[in-house]
Parts: structure tokens; sequence; C-alpha cells
């Protein structure tokens, strides 16, 4: 029986921060925990464990997709980093998409719910700041951290982007989807905001 | 190393979610009969994340069926089944809402929802031969929000139809949504819908059907529709459906009530809302990069 049973608890928490498993996992979980809330306040108008809980496990494609390409890129750079600090540092370009979900959250708490499908052509329009952010962010990241020139990096953008949307988006709309189901896709959401900007202009 | 912040924030995120589980539960509701019928609250268009493009996975929309307040819903995923069967899995198991076996079918010039069909139907069928085929697996064939852009798809089967949505949450975002719904449901002798389109936004049963059936199996619930025993509340509180029936509902009041719940958002709502986006903000500042905290190792350099 430990003797200090608080500090036997806060030195196995302090051997898990240090964990390179923690280290791999944290800031993915931190992506999915977002998706989560998101899911929650969306569905419920609240932040309820079943809704969070299942929300994460919905969207967890999103995190495993870009951890996917950004082990390919990894794998054909190979550079002196360890993996786990690797994912770590480039999860962390995820931040201005999680300050996009969060303005989310707050849209859907304060608007009515019958008017949500409101915030959908909104979301849309306003997904290409993170987009773009997030490049420039992990260009950044591909030529500082992972040790490649300029044309080098935006190069691992271009091919871990490649690898994770494309896997992403076919598996959000589902394996039953055509290729004409998917470029009817981009037909409804130009509608979508079509019909958005004509209702407010 | 700053390490106030991320557990301030953890700290409130953790309140957050046990105001807002505690707030979370299964509304109590007594069985309504009217008309010798079992009344039954149904949402038949709804889509999970597994195989298709919602937010809540098969279970997860079954759970939240039950705290909307509905008896059935047809899982209805894009040209599958696959995630109506893991629905109908697990509602049986917890005693859960009556789940129908569904797919959208999403063609460029109609969108048609079957419900109870056992089977996917083929999609490169015309619309009259997909529809022959949804009652030949003993389904229901639903025009789904059959606006103007969708007539034209609709011309060859009005006849044929078994049911239309005359609900849909886009009467609430677009001004003519409900004139247009109501026109097509006025040249088609199919019964009144009132469908949710849920993928994750707004809520589940938002738009919904009261479904006057023998009891609450999918056959049953399925013959109503074909016999037309239908109410549906839109816009304002306007009723559509069996003339009969919205006398019934009328004179009972329970069903006008059940169709518009409030969504106002509780103080402990509120509450929860307010204490999470805060917790989720400063997990979000405490893990930029560069800052120290829980979300960074003392190992990892900065």
């Amino acid at each position: 029986m430990p003797s200090n049973p608080v500090q036997s608890c806060h030195t196995t928490v302090i051997s898990l921060h240090q964990s390179r498993t923690w280290v791999l996992a944290r800031r993915p979980l931190l992506l999915a925990l977002v998706l989560g809330c998101a899911v929650s306040l969306g569905a419920s108008g609240r932040f309820a464990l079943r809704l969070i809980a299942d929300g994460m496990l919905s969207f967890a494609f999103i995190p495993l997709s870009a951890l996917a390409g950004f082990a390919l890129v990894y794998r054909l750079r190979q550079p002196g980093l360890p993996f786990a600090e690797a994912v770590d540092r480039f999860f962390a370009g995820n931040t201005p998409w999680l300050w996009w979900w969060l303005a989310f959250m707050i849209a859907a708490s304060v608007i009515p719910v019958q008017r949500h499908g409101e915030i959908l052509a909104p979301l849309l329009i306003t997904s290409l700041i993170p987009i773009v952010f997030s490049v420039f962010i992990d260009t950044r990241f591909f030529r500082d951290v992972m040790g490649r020139n300029r044309g080098g990096a935006r190069l691992d953008v271009a091919l871990q982007r490649i690898v994770a949307w494309p896997a992403g988006i076919a598996y959000f709309i589902g394996y039953a989807s055509s290729s004409r189901d998917f470029f009817y896709l981009f037909v409804e959401i130009r509608d979508e905001i079509a019909a958005w900007v004509t209702k407010w202009t | 190393m700053d390490v106030t912040t991320p557990r301030l924030a953890v700290a409130l995120l953790l309140a957050s979610v046990v105001v807002g589980t505690a707030v979370d539960r299964v509304p109590a509701r007594e069985p309504i009969a009217l008309g010798g019928y079992r009344v039954l609250a149904a949402d038949f268009h709804t889509h999970s994340s597994t195989w298709s493009d919602g937010a809540l996975t098969p279970w997860g929309l079954v759970l939240e069926a039950q705290h909307q307040g509905l008896d059935a819903i047809a899982v209805t995923g894009h040209r599958q089944t696959q995630d109506a069967r893991s629905a109908r899995w697990f509602s049986e198991r917890i005693g859960g809402p009556t789940v129908l076996i569904g797919e959208e079918m999403p063609e460029i010039p109609h969108h048609v929802v079957a419900v109870r069909i056992t089977e996917t139907v083929d999609s490169s069928l015309d619309v009259a031969a997909q529809i022959a085929e949804i009652h030949r697996q003993g389904g229901v064939a639903i025009a789904a929000h059959p606006g103007p852009m969708f007539w034209k798809g609709f011309e060859p089967v009005m006849d044929r139809l078994d049911g239309t949505e005359i609900c849909h949450p886009a009467i609430y975002q677009y001004e003519d949504a409900q004139a247009s719904l109501e026109q097509f449901a006025q040249r088609t002798s199919a019964a009144a819908i009132g469908s949710s389109d849920f993928h994750g936004l707004g809520r589940l049963g938002l738009c919904r059907t009261f479904v006057f059936a023998r009891d609450t199996s999918a056959e049953a619930i399925v013959e109503s529709i074909r016999a037309r025993r239908t109410v549906v509340y839109g816009l304002n509180g306007q009723a559509y459906g069996d003339p009969e029936l919205i006398k019934l509902a009328a004179a009972d009041g329970r069903l006008p009530k059940a169709a518009q719940p409030d969504y106002t958002p509780s103080a402990l709502d509120r509450v929860s809302q307010l204490l999470g986006v805060a917790g989720l903000i400063g997990l979000v500042w405490s893990s930029r990069r560069g800052r120290a905290g829980p979300m960074e190792s003392p190992s990892v350099p900065s």
C-alpha cells in the first residue's frame, strides 16, 4: 500500500504526461474532444457525456485521417524528431480549426434551434479561414521542425492533405456514394451558400 | 510554466459536463391513444455517422430519439441500410423506440426516402422502378423535402408516393418553403409526413409525424402511412393530414403541444454552455504551440 496515495497518484499523472503515448495522443484527443463537444452542443444545446462521447467516436476519422497523412510524410522524410513528438507538434497546427469549432459552438448556443440550418452556409464560407491559416502553420512546421526547405515544406503540406482530406471526405459521405454524389455535394454546397447570400443581401 | 490555466480549463469543462449530463434526461411521457389507435411520434428521415454523413452513431441516434420523446425513427442513410440495422439491433436490446430500416436515395432530380425495406434499392433504377422495388420489399416511399427543384423529378410518380414531407426544417429557414411543400402535397394523395432530416444540427424530431397505428411495430407504422393515418404540425402549428384525425387531435389538445417542444435552453443548460465553452477556450489557449502546461510535457522543447 503506498505510504502517500496522493503523492503516488501525482507521480503517476506526471509519468503519464511524460510518456510517449500521451505525447502522441494528446493533441489528436483534444481535436476529437472539441468535435465531440460541438456535436453535443449542436444536437442538444448542452454538454452531455453521452453526446460528447458519441460525437468523439463519430468524428474520430478526422484526427485519424490527418494522422495517416502525416505518418506517410514522416515515413518518407524520416526526420530526427521522434514520431510522437512530431505528431504533437504537427497537430498544434490545428489550433485555427479548434477556434473555428468554438465559434460554431457559440453560434449554436445563441441561434434558436429552428434556425440552426442558417449556420451551415456561414460555416462553409468561414472554413476558408482555418484552411488557409493551417496551411501557413503547417508549412512553417515542415520547414522549422522537420528541416525541409520552402519548396519541400509546401510539397509535404500538399502530400499530407492529399492523403487526409479525400480519405476523410470519402468516409464522411459514405462508402455507398458514387462519384456523381461527390460532385453533387459541391453543387449542394454552392446552392446553400448562394441561397444564404441571397437571403442576407 | 503556467499550469493554472489548463487545470482551470479542465475543471470548467468537467463541471459543464456534470451539469449538462444531470439535465440530460429522458422525458417522462404517457402513451397517447386516440380514436382507438396508439399515437406514435415518429421521425422518418434521419442520418447517422458510421456509414453516412450524420453526427451521431446509430446507437447515439437511438438514445437521442428517446431523449427527444420519439416512439419511432427511420434511419435513412444515403444508399445504405447498415446503419439502420445497427440502430435497430441496439434499440431492441435497450427497449428503445421502434427503428425502421430505410435509406435515402439522393438522386439529382429527386430524393426518395424508403422506409421499412429489407435491402438497399438499386440506385441505377428510375424513380418509378425504385418505388416499385420499395413496395415489393414491403416498404413505403416518401418524397423527401420536395421543393420546386425536385418537382419535375417526381412528376412520373405523383400517384405512387406513400408519403410526402410537408414539414421539414427548411420551413424555418426559407420563407416560401412551407408553401412549396404544401403545393406539392396538394398534387398527391400521399400521407402527410414531418421529418427532421437530422444530420446533427438542430434537433432530432424537430419536425415529426404523429402516426395513428394499431401498435408500435414497424408493420403497423407502415400500414398507418399507407392508410394515410398521419397528422403533422407545420409552421405556426398548421395541421396537415387526415382531417378526422386532425379534429380528434385538436379536441384532445396533447398532440399540438407535443409537436412543438420548447427548445429554449433552461438555466442549467446555459450554465453548462458557459462553463463548457469557457473550459474549451482555456484548453485551446493552453495547447497553442510553445505554451507550457499539462498539454506540453517538460521534456518536449518548445
